[in-house]
């Protein structure tokens, strides 16, 4: 799945004893793709997108040998998973509010998560790294609210699976555009110059990148929690996912709250695509890849919870990635056992609020 | 079962059914003028028997499933596995194909059933997406990625009975017989006491529940009807292709069977079997043309979700017997 994927290039330790004979892991350069079919018949679309996220097996199956979980792997598997963790949040945030607000499953967020990246791909030659981390979350905001005003307003009135299944055809419309404009093969983003490299600790050893990653998201995060809390406008939202009749009542323009927050997620979507570049590369199928551990993310925090999503998105990454380093073959399917768990144990999710979507 | 007395639609209805399977018994010979081959024949009416399990879900209960994909794929893997290593003839391999996949859906069903609407929808999608992972990662069991190779077509002998599938054709009539059977279940189901409280819920759970029926239940059974449906065409299917790939697992797969149904249109008789052959055509069609058919297919899907949400089948009904 997703960043588990290109687990020897990504989320997969890195010690010191095992450095120099695995594959650098903070350049996503390096990494071998398979190679693409040009012609796709039906019946094999997503196999490129499979083989594109399965790990290589070669390079699993020697240390999976001798694995033993050391400090240094429990601390490199804990940056890894907090990593991959962060930024499954932010897009699992954009997710559940939509979601909870708009009492819409958006199958575009991953979509706007893989064309956020593809923006980098276009603009980096141009502008560099830090610009097109500012620059792609607006464009694909303002595409994400220009898509909610003209298409997606137009079934609200109807039963809440009709908007579901539009969305759901326009990931199929826009995936596809990915492909007619950038093509099928996968780009590899290089890190900027600052983060490249590691933190060497001597016991252990960080890619600088990742621990960027986790602080960005976290100061980003902390910044949406602020905005929701704290602000008029986020507070508007929040009741919205409580209470869309009564905050309708009062006078509030729903439909202008729905835009804005369809654009902030949307916007939060294409962020994480654009962090994920360097981690990953940036391939077509990228944004289906990610779209089901952001649902399984959702479901385990619960429905339209903010906290939900932070805490349930950190479990998946830690848990993900920790699968990774002692059983790959389940770093998968780990993911919905820990969700059919969790929902046995809490059919709400963790924080899930009562009565929402029920 | 309570059975209200046959008015004369039923008569008609049977007659419809008639020049259905009419039309569908002579498609083999019709479809090489319409640029395709009996092998998409064979499949458009094995599409059609997972849209007509969709639709009684959808349709009549009003609960979506996006993970249906996970049924069809389970059954079809199951019947090969079995088959490829204890050597059993075809139908006992079919068999426990379709018990797997009924049993899949009961135990998933019981976990997530009392999730209702988009709750529900999101549940069946990961879900299903877990038999996906299971299916393109347990390398030594399903083949992995390379998928499952040489699930047997034979000969189907069943007591005094035998019928020898190798031919294309002959393996046609044989997914039809299932069709048919599939056609007249669901005709049945619908018009029964069970069908009607189904429609009850669709309509409105709250009052069904008031009434005193068990909601729960029956939306219960409705999802393993739906789970039983698509493991059947997935047993039809891995013996059509003789080879199983875990993309028949995705939820994109899954999608493509709520596409059938809404473009046929849900909760009729011949919507989901209209919608499945002319998807699955169409997307035979514009994958040999362009290799941006998922394209087309997202602009056909949102056109008819923006414009007509009752489906073909829908669209023409309500213009006959005027507006609703």
């Amino acid at each position: 799945m997703l960043l588990a994927g290109d687990s020897q290039g990504s989320f997969r330790t890195v010690t010191r004893a095992n450095i120099v004979a695995q594959r650098q892991w903070t350049s996503s350069s390096e990494q071998a793709y398979p190679p693409i079919a040009v012609r796709r018949p039906f019946r094999q679309i997503h196999r490129v997108s499979a083989a594109a996220m399965r790990p290589r097996a070669s390079a699993l199956g020697a240390s999976n040998m001798t694995f033993h979980l050391t400090l240094p792997t429990i601390i490199n598997q804990l940056v890894n998973g907090f990593a991959l963790g962060t930024l499954l949040v932010l897009m699992a945030v954009g997710l559940t509010i939509i979601l909870g607000l708009m009492r819409v499953i958006n199958f575009t967020h991953g979509v706007l998560y893989a064309l956020g990246a593809y923006v980098v791909v276009t603009l980096l030659p141009y502008l560099g790294f830090w610009p097109c981390l500012i620059l792609a979350p607006v464009i694909l905001g303002l595409v994400g609210m220009a898509m909610e005003s003209t298409l997606i307003r137009r079934v609200y009135a109807r039963d809440p699976l009709h908007t579901m299944l539009l969305t759901f055809g326009l990931a199929l419309m826009i995936e596809d555009v990915t492909r007619m404009i950038w093509g099928d093969a996968a780009y590899p983003i290089s890190t900027p110059a600052v983060l490249a490299g590691v933190i060497d600790l001597k016991m252990v050893v960080f890619s600088k990148y990742r621990v960027f990653v986790i602080f960005f998201c976290g100061a980003l995060l902390t910044c949406l929690w602020y905005f929701l809390e704290r602000t008029h406008l986020g507070k508007t939202i929040l009741a919205g996912t409580f209470d869309r009749e009564m905050v309708v009542a009062l006078g509030i323009p729903i439909n202008l709250l729905f835009t804005i927050t369809f654009g902030i997620g949307a916007g939060l979507a294409a962020l994480a695509g654009v962090l994920n570049a360097p981690i990953q590369g940036v391939f077509p199928p990228m944004g289906s890849a990610i779209l089901m551990p952001c649902f399984v993310v959702v479901i385990i925090g619960g429905m339209g919870s903010f906290w939900g999503a932070v805490i349930g998105g950190l479990l998946v990454g830690v848990v993900v990635s920790f699968t990774v380093e002692i059983f790959s073959a389940a770093s998968e399917v780990i993911v919905f056992v820990l969700m059919a768990i969790v929902l046995l144990v809490r059919p709400r999710g963790i924080a899930g609020i009562e009565g929402l979507l029920e | 079962m309570r059975q209200a007395p046959a008015p004369p639609s039923v008569r008609i209805d049977y007659l419809k059914m008639m020049i259905l399977f009419a039309a569908v018994a002579a498609l083999p010979f019709g479809i090489p003028y319409m640029g395709g081959y009996v092998g998409l024949a064979i499949e458009m009416v094995i599409f059609a028997i997972f849209a007509i399990g969709f639709d009684l879900m959808l349709g009549y209960t009003g609960i979506l499933s996006f993970g249906q994909a996970a049924y069809f794929g389970l059954a079809g893997y199951t019947m090969g596995l079995v088959c490829i290593h204890f050597k059993v003839p075809i139908f006992v391999g079919m068999l426990a194909g379709v018990v797997l996949g009924v049993l899949a859906a009961v135990v998933i069903g019981l976990l997530i059933i009392r999730k209702t609407g988009i709750y529900f929808a999101m549940l069946t999608i990961a879900f299903g997406q877990m038999f996906f992972f299971i299916a393109s990662r347990w390398k030594d069991v399903t083949g992995g990625e390379d998928g499952l190779t040489g699930i047997p077509r034979t000969i189907f002998s069943l007591g005094p009975f035998s019928w020898n599938l190798q031919n294309d054709l002959s393996y046609y009539y044989f997914v039809f017989v299932f069709f048919v059977v599939a056609t007249l279940a669901k005709y049945w189901l619908v018009r029964s006491h069970f069908g009607q409280v189904l429609k009850t819920i669709r309509e409105n759970e709250v009052r069904a529940q008031m009434v005193g029926y068990n909601v729960r239940r029956y939306k219960l059974y409705s999802f393993i009807i739906g789970g039983a449906f698509a493991a059947v065409a997935g047993v039809l299917y891995a013996m059509f292709l003789r080879y199983m790939f875990p993309q028949t697992l995705d939820w994109i797969r899954s999608g493509n069977v709520v596409i059938m149904g809404l473009v046929g249109g849900m909760g009729t008789l011949f919507g989901p079997i209209v919608g499945a052959g002319l998807v699955t055509y169409l997307m035979n069609f514009t994958s040999y043309y362009t290799k941006y058919w998922q394209f087309i297919m997202g602009v056909i899907f949102v056109v008819f979700i923006l414009f007509f949400p009752r489906g073909i089948w829908g669209f023409v009904e309500r213009n006959r017997s005027g507006s609703r």
